[in-house]
């Protein structure tokens, strides 16, 4: 009880106490309405629930395209929060109240790794929790039920850990864990390992250090090893055999790392056609200022850290950290525009350390000063933001389409009908509701147990759900077969929504199909254009049907 | 397919291999999990003035190589002559040793030491009895006659029960000579983590299976409880679980320069001897079951845990391809076969674990332990825990029957370096 009475009459208290009020609030404000819900979303909701329900680590075929510690996540929140009788309602409703939740964690971890990186400055802290909330770029991604967000999560625990004052090997071994669950919830997590072996040598006691390092490195590995031993007692470790028409047999681990690992054409970073640039200029359209702060940020704390070494001997890990991560997103692959939500907390970090500790540096006898000068940057900062950026994230209802067409499909769809969709709708129609044929558009024509749910024959197929994200992978030539659909004359929107709208009608199209044209998209495309004033991304939602 | 009992069991062997992994790691790692214990383990820097008394008793049998080297060394120790003795402990049967060790107290001008001869049977409590009573000093330590001793070890003893409040003061003893026999490193390496870290554990809860030599009692606390043990195989451990029953305060010294060192068994067939006679001792303090009196169920369980484990390893490696073949083969639930993988993590965490010592140990003592020496080890792991499993199920067939005889070690002085003069 006096430790309690303590705790709360600490001012560093009210001040974590109030970033949570602001993170909470930037985050949290209409969360559910910006931004739309992604394919990826429900499909680690739906797999999560699986796992509850069944075991089964995905809903169609797991292909060890993730680590499933993710989704695992997901679903025991989806269980303890009401199953399907959510208490939030919907399950995606349910993933991104518990996004809000690890974004908190998040940030008391944040605030906490950053002061000790920095020496104990609160400051420091202070200003990475606060880039770290209101970044647009950053309420993009972190409102969104990703693995990122989780696995940001479980880095910062596991840096937490190991950046813990007190000398016990105990330490290190949860540090050891938790980045063991990061890797297992998302793989890319193992690019920090480096910047963690730094960490550890420097912090731990001579006495044990170099059990620290041994055993921590051996956890991590070993609970890398146990995905790589499921795949190998499921049989599907190796390449599979290959049937009569040069099918796979099942599906193999070491085939689709091969497959992601050569995705997308190499092209060096500073080439205008690598993917690394293209995202860049897509992150820069949401937040320029933090992408150039951390920019400014990290060679600055990168300089600062090799020259005050003594002074501040943890700075390198946090230099470390981003330099590993950017070569990784530099690497000349393909890059996907949410791998930048790691770095978000990275860069957040970065910046503000940098500023803090070059105020130290240069006016180490005017701290008081440089306080208010940090807080007024802070507020300028913010201002900046909401003001080139716009209030977007608060105001605009991006999901209200989506919802609509659940609502209208449940009103006039019977349950047993085939249908084709994006995977927004799976969670709620299947797992939540009792359609039987509900089936990811990518999934239906790839996946060959999905096929035979529909004899494997597009005509089978009753109604489609769509949205822009599906339209542009149906246009980019992913999935051919959907193509053909499509193009068929006797297909037509029954529900068409845009954005801001929710009128229902009905278009009979004029069968005009040649070639690779499909104009019911064309159409979709230009009225979705014709929207007066309307400032948010292209949202079309289309339910077709014979 | 298995049934679902089948896979209940191998589920529930698997979680008990992996909790004993845990725990043997456990008391392992405890001393470095927090380097302020090894700190604290450490010899005092400044000695206090000579306060208390010590009689060392040197119970003997057939060591009439080495006996006269280590009277010579113990009579130089740096204490006060007139505050400890030295009293060598031997039956009638065995005239070499005694005839050794007269002959090193005549020509050493030895004038604190003592041959005290008894009736048979031998045995090493019942020599230890006949010196506790003969002894005349307040505090009584037991040495080996092939230790090589500490020349601090009483200055040490005497600054620790100044300082600190305890009754029993356990040294460091440790296993020298690790690159002599295949199995002489991972032997060595026993006793590097027995007493370097798993000795403070057992100090802290209370429950210390004492070793053999290096331990300092106060007289009194001895006669006690009734003195050692006359029938059990392991009268050091046996007496060490009798105290902390009596409620008396343990401290635990383990410095790498104030170690007391020994050797390593000469044979395969010597370790395996020594290796059953001490878990036949232990079986012997299980069934003879002081322990019930404990308190607190965690005494119990960590004095089940030390009595029980040789056994226990035992059936564990007996047991362990089952489970791995199970694991792999057969078409278990998956995550019970992830289960089934967890005991080898832990066995592989544990042999880096015992690298690591290697490593460290080599250090402190400044011996080099080259390349091929942890090849060697890695190579010698899996038939050294052989080893320990034949031991134990030596032990446990010989408890069974009823063979209490006393197996006893040779002693070559191997662990003494050639051309170094000991201490």
């Amino acid at each position: 009880m006096n430790r309690l009475i303590k705790f709360l009459k600490r001012p560093e208290t009210w001040l974590v106490v109030g970033l949570l009020v602001v993170a909470g609030l930037a985050h949290g404000w209409n969360m559910t309405g910006y931004p739309y819900i992604e394919n990826d979303e429900a499909t680690y909701i739906s797999r999560g629930w699986q796992f509850i329900t069944t075991g089964q680590l995905d809903v169609y075929t797991y292909r060890y395209d993730h680590a499933p510690l993710g989704w695992i996540t997901i679903g025991a929140w989806l269980w303890l929060t009401g199953g399907t009788d959510n208490l939030f309602g919907s399950f995606v409703t349910s993933g991104r109240v518990f996004m809000l939740i690890i974004h908190l964690s998040s940030c008391v971890l944040l605030y906490a790794v950053t002061k000790r990186l920095t020496h104990g400055s609160k400051a420091a802290g202070f200003g990475a929790v606060l880039i770290f909330s209101l970044s647009p770029l950053g309420i993009y991604f972190q409102r969104r039920i990703l693995l990122d967000n989780l696995m940001t999560f479980w880095v910062l625990l596991s840096l937490w850990w190991a950046s813990r004052p007190a000398h016990q090997l105990h330490h290190y071994i949860w540090s050891a864990v938790f980045l063991g669950i990061a890797v297992l919830t998302k793989l890319n997590a193992i690019f920090f390992l480096p910047a963690f072996w730094y960490l550890i040598w420097k912090k731990a006691d001579p006495g044990h250090r170099l059990h620290a390092l041994l055993y921590w490195t051996f956890v991590v590995g070993a609970m890398i090893l146990v995905f790589f031993l499921y795949a190998a007692l499921k049989g599907e470790l190796l390449p599979a055999p290959r049937d009569a028409s040069g099918q796979p047999l099942h599906v193999s681990m070491v085939e689709t790392f091969q497959l992601q690992l050569g995705r997308g054409d190499f092209a060096w970073p500073w080439q205008a056609r690598s993917s690394f640039r293209l995202n860049l200029n897509t992150w820069a359209l949401k937040d320029p200022f933090i992408l150039l702060g951390g920019a400014i940020g990290l060679i600055g704390l990168t300089a600062m850290a090799i020259w005050r070494r003594r002074r501040y001997p943890y700075l390198i890990v946090l230099a470390v950290a981003c330099w590993l991560y950017l070569l990784f997103l530099a690497r000349g692959k393909i890059v996907i525009d949410l791998y930048i939500v790691p770095y978000i907390p990275l860069l957040a970090a970065t910046i503000a350390s940098f500023w803090v500790v070059l105020g130290q540096e240069l006016w180490p006898r005017r701290w008081r000063w440089f306080r208010r000068v940090h807080l007024a940057a802070g507020f300028i900062l913010l201002l900046l933001t909401l003001s080139v950026l716009g209030a977007k994230p608060y105001t605009v209802s991006e999901t209200s389409n989506q919802q609509a067409a659940l609502d209208w499909v449940q009103t006039h769809i019977p349950t047993s009908a085939h249908i084709v969709a994006d995977n927004y709708v799976y969670p709620y129609f299947v797992q939540q509701r009792a359609y039987q044929h509900v089936s990811y558009f990518f999934t239906a024509e790839y996946d060959p147990e999905v096929r035979q749910t529909y004899d494997d024959d597009w005509r089978n197929i009753e109604y489609l759900i769509l949205t822009h994200e599906i339209v542009s992978q149906i246009k980019a030539g992913t999935t051919p077969k959907m193509k053909l659909i499509l193009i068929t004359p006797n297909w037509s929107p029954i529900l068409r929504l845009v954005p801001q709208v929710s009128s229902i009608y009905r278009i009979i199209f004029r069968p005009m199909a040649t070639g690779l044209k499909f104009i019911g998209l064309r159409v979709a495309m230009r009225s979705s254009s014709k929207i007066p004033g309307h400032i948010s991304k292209t949202i079309t939602l289309l339910v077709m049907a014979k | 397919m298995l049934s679902d009992v089948q896979t209940w069991l191998l589920a529930g062997f698997a979680l008990a291999l992996t909790l004993h992994g845990f725990v043997n790691l456990y008391l392992t790692l405890y001393a470095w999990a927090d380097p302020a214990r090894i700190d604290h383990a450490r010899a005092p820097k400044t000695y206090r003035p000579p306060l208390f008394g010590f009689s060392i008793l040197l119970p003997s049998r057939h060591e009439h190589q080495v006996i006269g080297e280590t009277l010579k060394a113990l009579a130089a120790i740096n204490y006060p002559v007139h505050k400890f003795e030295l009293i060598v402990l031997c039956t009638p049967d065995d005239q070499d040793t005694i005839t050794a060790a007269r002959d090193s107290i005549a020509q050493n001008h030895i004038t604190n030491a003592r041959v005290i001869v008894f009736d048979p049977p031998s045995g090493k409590a019942r020599a230890m009895n006949i010196g506790l009573a003969a002894a005349r000093h307040e505090l009584v330590t037991i040495f080996d006659a092939e230790d090589d001793v500490s020349p601090d070890i009483l200055n040490i003893a005497n600054t620790l029960y100044h300082n600190q409040a305890i009754d029993i003061l356990q040294g460091g003893v440790q296993l020298m000579n690790f690159d002599s026999r295949w199995f002489s490193a991972a032997n060595v390496l026993e006793y590097f983590f027995w007493f370097k870290s798993r000795m403070h554990y057992y100090a802290r809860a209370g429950i210390v299976p004492l070793g053999g030599n290096t331990v300092f009692f106060r007289k009194a606390d001895v006669l006690g409880v009734g003195g050692w043990d006359e029938s059990c195989l392991t009268e050091d451990a046996d007496i060490g679980i009798r105290l902390s029953l009596a409620g008396k305060r343990f401290g635990v010294m383990y410095d790498a320069s104030h170690v007391t060192r020994e050797e390593t068994p000469a044979t395969v067939s010597a370790f395996i001897k020594q290796r059953t006679r001490w878990n036949q001792g232990f079986l012997q303090i299980t069934s003879k079951g002081d322990w019930r009196r404990l308190s607190y169920g965690k005494q119990i369980g960590l004095v089940l845990y030390i009595l029980q484990s040789p056994s226990f390893m035992a059936w564990v490696l007996a047991l362990a391809p089952l489970t791995l073949l199970l694991g792999l083969y057969l078409q278990a639930n998956i995550f019970v076969s992830l289960l089934s993988f967890m005991p080898l993590l832990l066995s592989i965490l544990s042999i880096l674990v015992s690298l690591v010592g290697l490593y460290e140990f080599g250090q402190e003592q400044q011996r080099p332990v080259r390349w091929y020496h942890y090849v060697r080890f890695l190579l010698a792991y899996l038939p050294y825990q052989l080893l320990l499993s034949a031991a134990a199920w030596r032990a446990l067939w010989r408890h069974h029957r009823g063979h209490h005889g006393w197996e006893k070690t040779a002693h070559l002085g191997a662990h003494r370096p050639p051309n170094r003069s000991v201490l």
